[in-house]
Order: C-alpha cells, then structure tokens, then sequence
C-alpha cells in the first residue's frame, strides 16, 4: 500500500483520476473550459487530471459532476490504492532497469530520456498508475522497433496490466495496438484482429492518426489472411483519417498497403494507382523504406504486365534502397521472388525464395506467404512433385495463421497437382 | 446600366432567383469591355449555372461563347479560368475532362470545383471528386502561396455551410459536410490568417453541431476561442465564438456552460459596433433562447 495518502475527511472525495481524464476526453473538453465552468483555475484542473491530487473537496466535486454530466461517486475512486502503483509495482519496475538489456535496448537509439524518466518514476512515492503504465508503453514500442519482441512483450504486459488496473482508456487503447502487432508477428492472426478491434472502439480517447493506424493494421491483417473485402474496408477508413492528418509516411504506408492487398488479389490496374501514391507520398516525407517498398510493388506491377525492362528497373531501385538501410527480410524476398518468376527466372527466384524463408523463420505470416509463391514458382518451373509439398507446407502455415480462404485456394492448386489431394469445390486460385 | 451594376444586382439576385440570372446573362456579355470584366462574368456564369441550378450544359454553352469575345486571352488569365471552369462543369456533368493537360494545381482547383457543383445533387461523387483533390493536394505538395489552397478552403467552407442547412441530410451528406469543412480549416491555416482559420473551427463546431457529435464540436467551438483570444480578436469574433461553444453546451444539457458562455457572449455583443449589433443580435437571441 502506498504510504502517503492524504486524509479524506466527510468534506473531500478520493479523486479517480483516471475516469475523470477518460471523461473529458470522451466529452471533448479543454482543461481552461472546465476550469472556468467550474470556477477554479486551470492548474488546479491540471492536477486533478494527472493525478497529483488525491483528494478534491466535495463542492468542487459536486460542480465536476454537474458539468460532466455524472454524479458524484462516478468521481471517487472505489479502491484508494486502485490509481497508484503499489509498492510491489515500483519493486518490478526496478528490477526491470536493473536488467542490462533494457540499457542496450534503449541506449542505440537514445531513448535516454526514457531511461531518465523510468529511473526518477521508479523512485517517487504514490506513483500514478497510469505514469508507470505509459512509460512501460513507450518502453514496449522502443523494443518492437528494434525487433526485440520478447521484450516488447514483457513491457506491453505490464502497460496493459497498469492500464486495466487504473482504467485509464488511452493508454489501453495504444497498449492494445502494441499487443494486437505482436500477436500479428507471431502469427496469432485472431487475437491480433481481436485487439486491433478492441483499441478501436477506444477511438473517442485516441489520437485520430493512432485509429488510423489500428484500422490500418486492421485491414493489413485481414488481407494477409484472405479478407480482402474486410480488410479494404479497414484500409479505406484508415485512407479517410489520413486525409487531411496523416503524414507523408502514414499515407505511403496506407496506400503500399492498399496496393499489395489489389495484387493480393490479383487486380494489377487497381493497384498501380496506389502503387504510384505510395511511392509519390515516400519521397515526399523522405520515408526511405517507403521508397524502397514502393518500388518493389511497382516491380511486380510491372512483372504481372509482362513489362520486363521496367520491372527489372524498379526491383534493381528497390532491393538497391533496402541494401543501403541494411534491411533484410522475408517479406521482400516474396516480392524479390515474385518478379524473377514471372519473369521466367525460376531458379533465382527459388533460390531468393529460399533466403526469404530462412529470413521469416519467426514471422509465420511472412513465411506463409513464402511458401504460397514456392509452390507458383516451382509449378511454373514444371516441377510438380516439389510444388505439391510446399504446397502441403503453405497449406499448413495459413491454417495455423486461420486463413481458411487461402488455404481453400491452396488447396484447389494441390488438387490440380494430384488426384489424391481433396479438392474444395469452388475455389479460385490465387495468382 | 453599366457591367459594375449588373453585376452587383445579379449577385444580389442570384440566391433566390438563379434561374432568372441565368436567362439575363447574355445581356452582360453586351457590357463587357476588358478580360477583367469577362472573368468577372465568367465567375457568375459557372457559380449560377454549375452550382445553383446544376444546368452544366448550359453552363459550358456560356462558356463557350465568352470565349469568342474580343477580350478573351486564350493564353492569358480568361483563358486558363474558363478551362478551369470547363473542365469543372464537364466533371460534374459526368463527362470526360482534359485534366491531363493541366497543371497540378489547376487540377485540384478543377475537382474542388466539381464537386461544390455536384455537393446538393450527388453527394456521393461530390465527395469522391473532394477526396481526390486532397489527394492530389497532399501529393503535389504546392506551396503555401499557391492558389488551390484558397480554392479548397472556400470551396470546403461554402460546401459545409451549404449542407449544415439542409434539413434530413443523408449519411453521404453528412460525411461529406464534416469533410469540406476540415478541409477548410486545413487549408486556411496554411493559406489564411489567424482569422480565417478561426472562423474555419467556428464552422468546424457549427458542422459537428449538425452532424450530432457534441464532443467535436465543443473542441472546434473551444479551439475557435482560443485562437481568438491569442490573437487579441474583436468583440465579433469572440461573439460568434461563445455562440458556438454555447449552442453546444445547451445542446449537450448543459446549463451551467451554457449559461456562461451565453453571459460570455452578451458582454462580446457590448463590445460591438452599432452598426454590427443590428444583424448579430439574431445570434444572440438565438442562444438565449
């Protein structure tokens, strides 16, 4: 139990703070506009919002109420020691910072300011919850972008454990994205959508760049699981919130996203105009991986038109952009192996395949679709005993990923390749 | 009469009687006497025609005439606004446009225009050719300076406060309301002052009002306020700032807010000048009501 809490007496209420600022952002009001319905000044405001007072008097409560539209006990706090971290809390949290990865982790890419912050959080009394809990976010988001997953991991358990325990709806909605992206890389499609969808219907207390990217994520998930129409949607929402907000990077990422999700589905003329945005709104925003993305998608664009020179252009920019940022992974391979198939160089593109898979070992959503473009590759190079068991493999993959949709396409294929294989009726290949 | 007053009591005229306008047109080519008076015609030509009574045929016919008058420039300054014109009237018409042979900026301005003609008769592609000029605008990443800035906030601005008007908005209707007047605010704070980007959250929280999202437009309505008070504006803009925020808090149930900034905006209406009292005292009364 925390040791300081100020004495409530009949004249004061313990403040939950953590439902006050969910509250306000739900009704959209600004701290000065508050304080002055009120009739106090905003810094009192300020303080009662982040939880740096823990009692508030029972008039001011009562004017808090009638504002908010709420009553009073909606205000007070139903266990004091809910809203701070308990001592057990800030213990864990030291012996976090004491483990050396977290320094390794952060100190390459200079989030000393976190370090900073971790360390003088760890050491205040009556620490808000939902500090801690936001600082274990960034912590979370600061490994995932190194690829330090198992880490990530740890800190997006704790940030959501805080953000559950004190109900603070913000946090949790960006502790739920951060969730929902490593499900997604560990190929737990079904829980990722699961939190994708939970953070979004927390959009009243987010940033509306932060829905976009839940709905972005979204739609990316659905299609790489064979939603096409689902994920379009997801997509197309998170294109409409980009609009006028998004930043040049944001826009690539949702247009690349939208046009790998029409090649997905076989539709080339419907992809190149994203294609084209996607690459413009990189180079726009100097979003070098977007740059390089951007051309391996026209690559294919230009490979599945039977327009060689071109294609081989735009892979050479692609891979050229990738080798400078020192970037190498599977889902690049796919697009890599992709574009010398189609161009009749089946046993680069196997061999590129191949490295592509070793690459995606970890990631299963990336791995699967390796292996779909293997069994394509290996039919058109006229091998169809190899084609039928990466097929079997690719088949395997999407089921563990719950893609029924592609997995009844792989499974049409196979059909066509051997008798023995059962064939769903109706279903379209993919291409 | 000269071509100032029949311009001046077209304008006047055109609101409750487009039609009527229309039809006196063709007497104010007979008074044109430079390119500058020819555009002016021009303007009033596409805004009836393309925007009032949706007749785009009938407005790119009148276009075409204006061009076979002496003072038309085909490469100069008539020239490029009646293609502009054109290829906006063609586009809301349905047809194809010669888009590909104008710049990116007179494109935007195109599809801006386009889709205020199209806003009260086919929301939906209104909203299409709207998204598609953000797009491009994000896209071609023009400078401040460059006058499709203007073009997408007017455009957005008029679009909004047109279909906040209209009674039993369809949803189309409605998303493409909130739409043009973001795109007002986004552009006027790029290509505006401090007052007009203002006067863009003031529509803002007028728009979300309308749509029935109270929490949005009491962020618009405060966002309004303070941009007023950073900048030291007028008592009128302190008004119709207080007027929103208090339009908003009555809606929500409210009666503390809405009794402050109704007392907010009585002493921003003592402020005012005599002859600004007589039209805002609707406003007023509007809230206190």
């Amino acid at each position: 139990m925390p040791k300081f809490l100020p004495p409530v007496n009949a004249t004061a209420i313990t403040l939950n703070s953590a439902w006050l600022r969910n509250r306000v952002a739900e009704l959209g009001l600004k701290q000065w506009w508050l304080a002055e319905q009120i009739g106090v000044d905003k810094k009192t405001v300020i303080r009662w919002l982040h939880g740096h007072v823990r009692s508030i008097q029972l008039n001011n409560a009562t004017a808090l109420a009638d504002v908010l539209a709420c009553r009073v006990e909606d205000l007070e706090l139903p266990r004091e020691a809910v809203d701070l971290a308990s001592a057990d809390d800030q213990r864990a949290a030291a012996a976090l910072l004491a483990t050396s990865s977290l320094l390794d982790t952060l100190g390459p890419i200079g989030e000393w300011n976190v370090i900073e912050r971790l360390l003088k959080a760890v050491a205040v009394p009556d620490l808000p919850l939902h500090v801690l809990g936001t600082i274990y976010h960034r912590l979370s988001i600061a490994c995932w972008r190194q690829s330090k997953l198992a880490e990530a991991a740890v800190y997006n358990r704790a940030a959501l454990d805080a953000a559950e325990r004190c109900g603070d709806k913000a946090l949790l909605g960006g502790a739920l994205g951060t969730r929902a992206n490593l499900h997604h890389w560990r190929g737990e499609c079904a829980q990722a959508q699961a939190r994708w969808r939970e953070g979004i219907a927390l959009a009243r207390f987010l940033e509306p760049t932060v829905v976009a990217g839940l709905h972005n994520n979204l739609g990316m998930e659905l299609y790489e699981t064979g939603e096409f129409e689902a994920g379009e949607r997801e997509l197309l929402k998170a294109r409409d919130l980009y609009l006028l907000n998004g930043t040049p990077m944001q826009r690539s990422i949702n247009h690349g996203a939208l046009a790998i999700l029409e090649l997905r589905r076989g539709e080339v003329d419907a992809a190149a105009p994203h294609a084209e945005a996607a690459s413009a709104h990189a180079q726009r925003g100097d979003y070098r991986r977007g740059v390089a993305m951007g051309a391996l998608v026209l690559a294919d664009i230009h490979a599945r038109r039977g327009e060689s020179g071109a294609a081989l252009e735009a892979l050479a920019r692609g891979k050229a952009g990738f080798a400078r940022m020192e970037i190498e992974e599977g889902f690049n391979r796919e697009f890599e192996g992709r574009v010398l198939r189609l161009l009749g160089r089946y046993e680069d593109a196997l061999a590129v395949l191949d490295d592509g898979l070793r690459l995606a070992a970890e990631f299963p959503v990336e791995k699967a679709w390796l292996l779909h473009e293997r069994v394509l590759t290996q039919q058109a190079r006229g091998d169809p005993d190899a084609a039928l068991n990466s097929a079997r493999q690719a088949i395997g993959a999407f089921e563990k990923l719950g893609a029924p949709r592609i997995v009844e396409a792989l499974q049409a294929m196979a059909a066509r390749m051997s008798p023995r294989v059962p064939r769903a009726d109706g279903a379209k290949p993919l291409t | 009469m000269d071509f100032d007053t029949f311009m001046a009591k077209a304008w006047d005229d055109h609101a409750t009687d487009a039609a009527a306008v229309a039809r006196r047109l063709d007497d104010g080519i007979a008074l044109i006497g430079d390119e500058a008076q020819l555009n002016r015609l021009m303007h009033l030509g596409q805004h009836v025609y393309g925007e009032h009574l949706a007749e785009w045929r009938n407005g790119v016919s009148f276009l075409e005439r204006l061009t076979t008058l002496p003072p038309f420039v085909r490469e100069g300054a008539s020239g490029q606004a009646q293609r502009r014109a054109f290829a906006g009237l063609q586009l809301a018409q349905g047809e194809d446009a010669e888009l590909g042979e104008l710049s990116a900026s007179d494109r935007i301005r195109v599809l801006a225009m386009a889709s205020s003609h199209l806003a009260a008769h086919d929301s939906a592609r209104a909203c299409r050719l709207l998204e598609e000029a953000l797009d491009l605008a994000q896209r071609a990443d023009l400078p401040a300076d460059d006058p499709m800035h203007r073009t997408l906030a007017a455009t957005g601005n008029n679009l909004a406060c047109t279909l906040e008007e209209k009674p039993d908005r369809s949803a189309e209707e409605r998303a493409l309301m909130i739409l043009a007047a973001q795109t007002a605010r986004h552009h006027w704070a790029i290509a505006g002052t401090w007052l007009e980007t203002e006067r863009a959250e003031y529509r803002l929280a007028n728009t979300w009002l309308q749509a029935g999202d109270l929490a949005r437009a009491r962020e618009h309505a405060q966002a309004c306020l303070e941009i007023v008070a950073a900048n030291d504006g007028a008592a009128l803009e302190r008004l119709f700032g207080w007027e929103a925020l208090g339009l908003v808090e009555r809606a929500a149930g409210n009666a503390t807010g809405h009794a402050q900034a109704l007392a907010r905006a009585r002493e921003a209406f003592a402020e005012l000048e005599e002859s600004d009292k007589s039209w805002c005292a609707a406003s007023i009364d509007k809230l206190a009501a």
